[in-house]
This record gives structure tokens, sequence and C-alpha cells, in this order.
């Protein structure tokens, strides 16, 4: 079993079925997710980042649906699980970190009951067991264990959200997913929480499957990195490997377009246009009209990922292997 | 509780605001009902008499402020006067006899049809687009859009007249006396039935349509995702989860509702000769009689100020976000 890759994702395929036919938010994503590994996800809002996070516990609502693919944990098939097996999976093995700190958690309920009800839901603890473990995991992210009978208003943006740190922790389980989960905070609470994050994946060991629009937070944390556009990876790589030779001019682009601190002064270039049509995704390339190099070829073919040196592969009709 | 306790302020405002307009609307129509009664007995009474029923009633011919102060008195002190349609027994004893039984009826049927309405609302959202949700919404509607008194009617007919299961009028049967007895309740509990079920038919649909589509804008929340993803058992998102947060807007309405209880059911009360509040403000109506008619709408008034109190009494219970303000 020790060659069982942890999470591995085959050619998965989410359709959100519109009055006007189904329309492709994910096409034929496949990754591989090791024990131990922190991989980044990032792409544009609509690059289907988030549709990937939630189809991986089958938590995507209609019209979402998964058409195809295999999601395989530790070797068996999400994806073919029964409810029952589906719910035992949940959390235990695949814990959440939601994108809208103000949203993810229920506002009638307190932080504690949150907390406690997955834990008596999975675990079958005494109310007792339940109530301590939720005030460990609270000091983990640093909160006050009084804090378990305050309603989720009562706290601030950057509490709430590492209060969703610790709910994702209760299980202790194999793998997080951090869909965004500092989008919504503001630059200093989003340097306290990712440096939480941080902390604990070094104490605990986490597997992560980070989710992101931004390059410069992913950089700090992912082993690896996809980078998804238009329902489609377009490139992976290690995150040292990804920055220092992105191939696909698409990872270029996105590069280009945020601020590094460190090395020389360079010129910000953005990425011409705007992502494509879902519903009306062109022939070929769907990032050939953003695209200054495009050929003829990029026009008819659609270019498949393929692998273009260790560990990279790249999804481009321009890269020579 | 600082934010309850300034709510209550707010509504004593408000009662001391509808006493006072209580006051002053009757005595700003022209001549006043002792006369009027006067002129209804045409003659047959003493002056005196007269005389002691304007007494009654408050209208001494005094200046207003002290009319207004012997208003205020007699009303702390529970009297509203002698009711002219049920002369010469008070309009407190009077209200009494109908406030009991519309309370028991518009009550038990609002309530009923909230929870209900409600429950409904909350399945038929969770299962969007099934069976259940695909029928039963369109129907109760249906059945909410007919003409009230013709459904109260029909329902009158089938039950309490063709097939005769059920009594045809009346609160209680007859033959009894009122008393705790467990035939008197049975009694009371088999005429409310058919009143009740017509009303709680007539308003179910409104409930579940309601209640339905804020369950619908709650289901899309990321905290429902959520709880879908930490795996709980389906039952506990749908009610600890979603229902909870779906009813908070529902309540405002379910107050409002509770509020107009006292004022009666008119219609029904009149189908199924049921002695309510409604019943009483018809003959009030019918005869003029004033204190009758001021203290029926004081007791509307107080009721819709009670259940808006309770309505915000309720809302801090349910939703955490009121609490501490």
């Amino acid at each position: 079993m020790a060659d069982v890759p942890l999470l591995a994702v085959e050619d998965l395929v989410v359709e959100y079925m519109t009055p006007s036919g189904p329309v492709r938010a994910v096409d034929a994503v496949s990754f591989v997710l090791a024990r131990g590994e922190v991989l980044g996800l990032v792409g544009e809002s609509g690059s289907g980042k988030s549709t990937v996070a939630q189809a991986l516990a089958r938590i995507l609502g209609p019209p979402a649906m998964i058409t195809a693919g295999r999601v395989l944990f530790e070797g068996s098939d999400v994806l073919a699980m029964h409810e029952d097996d589906l719910r035992r999976f949940r959390w235990r093995k695949m814990s959440f970190v939601l994108q809208s700190a103000m949203n993810a958690l229920c506002p009638v309920l307190t932080i504690g009951e949150q907390i406690i009800d997955v834990l008596v839901t999975h675990e079958r603890t005494s109310a007792r067991a339940a109530r301590e473990r939720a005030a460990h995991l609270l000091e983990l992210v640093g909160i006050d264990p009084a804090r378990l009978t305050s309603h989720p208003h009562e706290l601030s943006g950057g509490m709430r959200q590492r209060v969703g740190i610790a709910l994702a922790l209760a299980l202790d389980p194999p793998l997080i997913v951090m869909d965004e989960p500092t989008t919504a905070l503001d630059v200093v609470v989003q340097h306290e929480v990712l440096s939480k994050i941080a902390e604990l994946k070094e104490k605990l060991g986490l597997s992560v499957l980070f989710i992101t629009h931004d390059m410069s937070i992913v950089s700090q944390f992912a082993t690896r990195i996809g980078v998804l556009y238009a329902g489609r990876l377009v490139e992976m790589a290690p995150t040292r490997e990804l920055f220092r030779a992105p191939r696909h001019p698409y990872t270029k682009g996105l590069l280009g377009s945020f601020v590094s601190l460190h090395g020389p002064r360079r010129r910000l270039a953005g990425i011409p246009g705007s992502p494509p049509d879902l519903r009306r995704l062109p022939a070929g390339c769907a990032f050939r009209a953003r695209c200054a190099e495009a050929t003829a070829r990029c026009a008819t073919e659609a270019p498949v990922l393929r692998g273009i040196g260790e560990d990279h592969s790249t999804a481009c009709h321009l890269v020579s292997p | 509780m600082r934010y309850l306790l300034r709510q209550l302020g707010l509504y004593i405002l408000a009662a001391w605001a509808s006493l006072t307009l209580n006051f002053i609307v009757p005595r700003l129509a022209p001549g006043d009902p002792a006369s009027a009664m006067f002129a209804r007995y045409k003659g047959q009474l003493q002056p005196e008499a007269l005389a002691a029923l304007r007494e009654a009633f408050g209208f001494t011919g005094g200046p207003l402020h002290e009319q207004y102060a012997a208003y205020l008195v007699h009303l702390f002190r529970g009297d509203l006067g002698v009711s002219v349609a049920y002369f010469p027994a008070k309009v407190t004893d009077v209200l009494a006899m109908g406030l009991g039984w519309t309370a028991l009826l518009t009550g038990s049927s609002v309530v009923v049809a909230f929870a209900l309405g409600s429950l409904l609302g909350v399945i038929a959202a969770w299962r969007r687009g099934g069976a259940f949700d695909a029928t039963l919404p369109p129907l109760l509607v249906f059945l909410g859009a007919f003409p009230y008194f013709w459904l109260a009617m029909m329902l009158l007919y089938g039950f309490g007249f063709t097939l005769d299961v059920l009594p045809l009028r009346h609160a209680y049967a007859d033959t009894l006396a009122p008393s705790m007895s467990v035939s008197f309740v049975a009694s009371v509990v088999e005429h409310l039935l058919l009143p009740a079920t017509s009303i709680v038919l007539a308003s179910v649909g409104g409930w579940m349509l309601s209640m339905r589509s804020s369950m619908i804008g709650v289901l899309a929340e990321d905290y429902v995702t959520m709880a879908h993803a930490k795996g709980l058992s389906p039952l506990r998102i749908m009610f600890h989860y979603a229902a909870r947060n779906a009813l908070l807007p529902n309540v405002t309405g379910f107050g409002m509702a509770l509020g107009f209880v006292l004022g009666g059911s008119l219609l029904t009360e009149i189908v199924f000769s049921y002695p309510g509040q409604g019943y009483l403000l018809v003959q009030a109506v019918r005869s003029q009689d004033y204190p009758l008619m001021q203290g029926i709408f004081l007791t509307i008034t107080m009721a819709v100020l009670a259940a808006n109190f309770l309505v915000d009494v309720l809302y801090v219970w349910l939703d955490p976000r009121t609490r501490g303000r």
C-alpha cells in the first residue's frame, strides 16, 4: 500500500446543468497528491478550482454534476461510495477550510456546538470529552477556549477563519482542502492566518490541497503547483521549478502579474483579455485568444497535458519536450 | 436583555398612544352613544337613566382632560363601561365570553398552520424538484386561493351535513355545561375540528411557500455546504443548520398573524356559528355598541403589541445576533 498515493484524481469532469445545456467547469483534470505534500491549485476566478475541491468530497450541490472520472482516496473511489460510507469518509478523511470566513460557520450555533457535533457524529465520544477536545483545538489555533460558547458574529474575521482551521483539524484527517482560506481577510490578518497554517503544517505534518488565485501565497506553502485554466490543468510542476521556468504562456502571465518584494525590479505585466465563456469554448486551445504566440495549430487542436521534464508537465503546443 | 427592555419600553409607549387614540376617535364623532341609545328606546328611558348612562360611558360633559383622566383610571381598574347591545352587562364580561373561544380557535389554527406549513416548506425545499415539491405547494396554494367562506361552507356541508361526522355549529354541545370533564373537553375538540381545519387549509399554503423560498436561499449558504462536508446526518443539517436560519424571516409574519388572533376570524365564526370575538364585533357594529367596539379594538391592539413583543423574545432566542445589542 506504500505506493498508493493519498489522493489520485483521474480525468475528473464536472458539468453544470443549465437550461441551455451542460457547461463543463472541470474538464478531464488529473493529479496526484502524496502524503505530507502541499499541492497548490491556482487559477483565475471561474477556472474551476473550487469546483474541483468540492467534487473531491462530493459536496457540490445541483446544478453541478460529476459526470466522469475517479477520485481515489487511499485507493478507494470516493465517487463510487454509497451515501453512508460517504458520510463516514467526509471530514474523517478529508476536511475543508472554506473561502469565506464570514459564511462558513452557521450563525445560529455556537463555535463549540459546531466543533462538537462533528466529534460526536464521527467518534461517538461523550459530550464532555468532545468539549475538552474542542477546547484543545481552539488553543491549537490560538483562540481562548472560553470562546466555545461564542457565536460566529462575536468573532473577528481572522478569528473565524482560525476557528475554521480548528474545525478542519478536529478529526485529525489525512487531508485538508483549503479553498482560498485567506481571501476575505485583510492583509495583516491574512498573514496571521497563513503563519498559523504554516506552523500547524510543520507541527502536525499535514497534507494539504491549497486552492488560491494568489501566486505569492501559494509560493510560501506549496511543494507543487497545478495551474488551472478554463477547467483544465495547463501546467503542473514543483513550486521552485514553476517559478524558475514556467512553460505555459498562461503561467508566465500569472507570474508576471504579481509584485515580488525580492529580486530585481521589473515591469508588472498583466494578461490581456479575460477568461473565455465556458458555454462557448473555442475549438483548440482555450487560452488561444489571449496568447501572443498562438499559431494555426492552436486554433484547431486542443493541447493535452504531457510531461516535459522531471515532474513537470504542461498542455501547450509551443513547448517542445 | 437591554435590547428587550428597550423594546418593552417602546411597546408601552405604543400602547399608551393607542389607548389615547381609542379615547379621542369616538369623541370626534357627532353625538354620543348614550344619546343614541336614548333615542333607540324612543322616550321610554327616564332622563335620569340617560345621565347614568353617560356617566357609565365616561361622556361626563366635563373638560376633555378630566374625561381623559377618568377614562385612564377606569381602564386600569379593568372597567371598560357597559355594553349597549348586551345592556346592562359590563363590556369586560361580554368580552370574556368571546375571548376564550377566539383564542382557542384562531390561536390553535394559526399555530398549527404555521408549524405544519413551515415543516412542509422545509421538506419541499430539501427535496426541491422532487415529487413532493412538485405536487404539494400548487395544491395548497390552490386550496388557499378559494374564497375562504366557500371553502368553509364546503367543509361544513361535506363533513357536518352530508357525512354528519362533525357538529354543525357552536363551540360545544348544547346538552353539556362548561366544566373540565372529559366529555366536555371532547365536545370542545370535536366542535373545534371543522372551523380550525378550514383556517389551516386556507393559510398553510402561504406559510409553506414562504418557508420553502427562504429555505432554498439558506441551502445555498456556505455553512450548509460545510455541514455536508462535515459528514453530518441529513436530518441534523436540515433542521439545525438550514431550517433554524430559514425560520427567522418567517417568525415576523407569525407574530403578525398571532397578533390578529384576538380579532377573531369573522367569516369562520359566522359560518360555523362559533361564539368568538368576530361574532361579537358584528353584534357591536350592528347595534352601534361603542363601548363594546372600543373594548374589542383595545384587546386587538394589546394583542398585536403583545405578539410583537413575543416575536422579539423569540428572535432573541432564535437568532444570537440580536443578543447583547
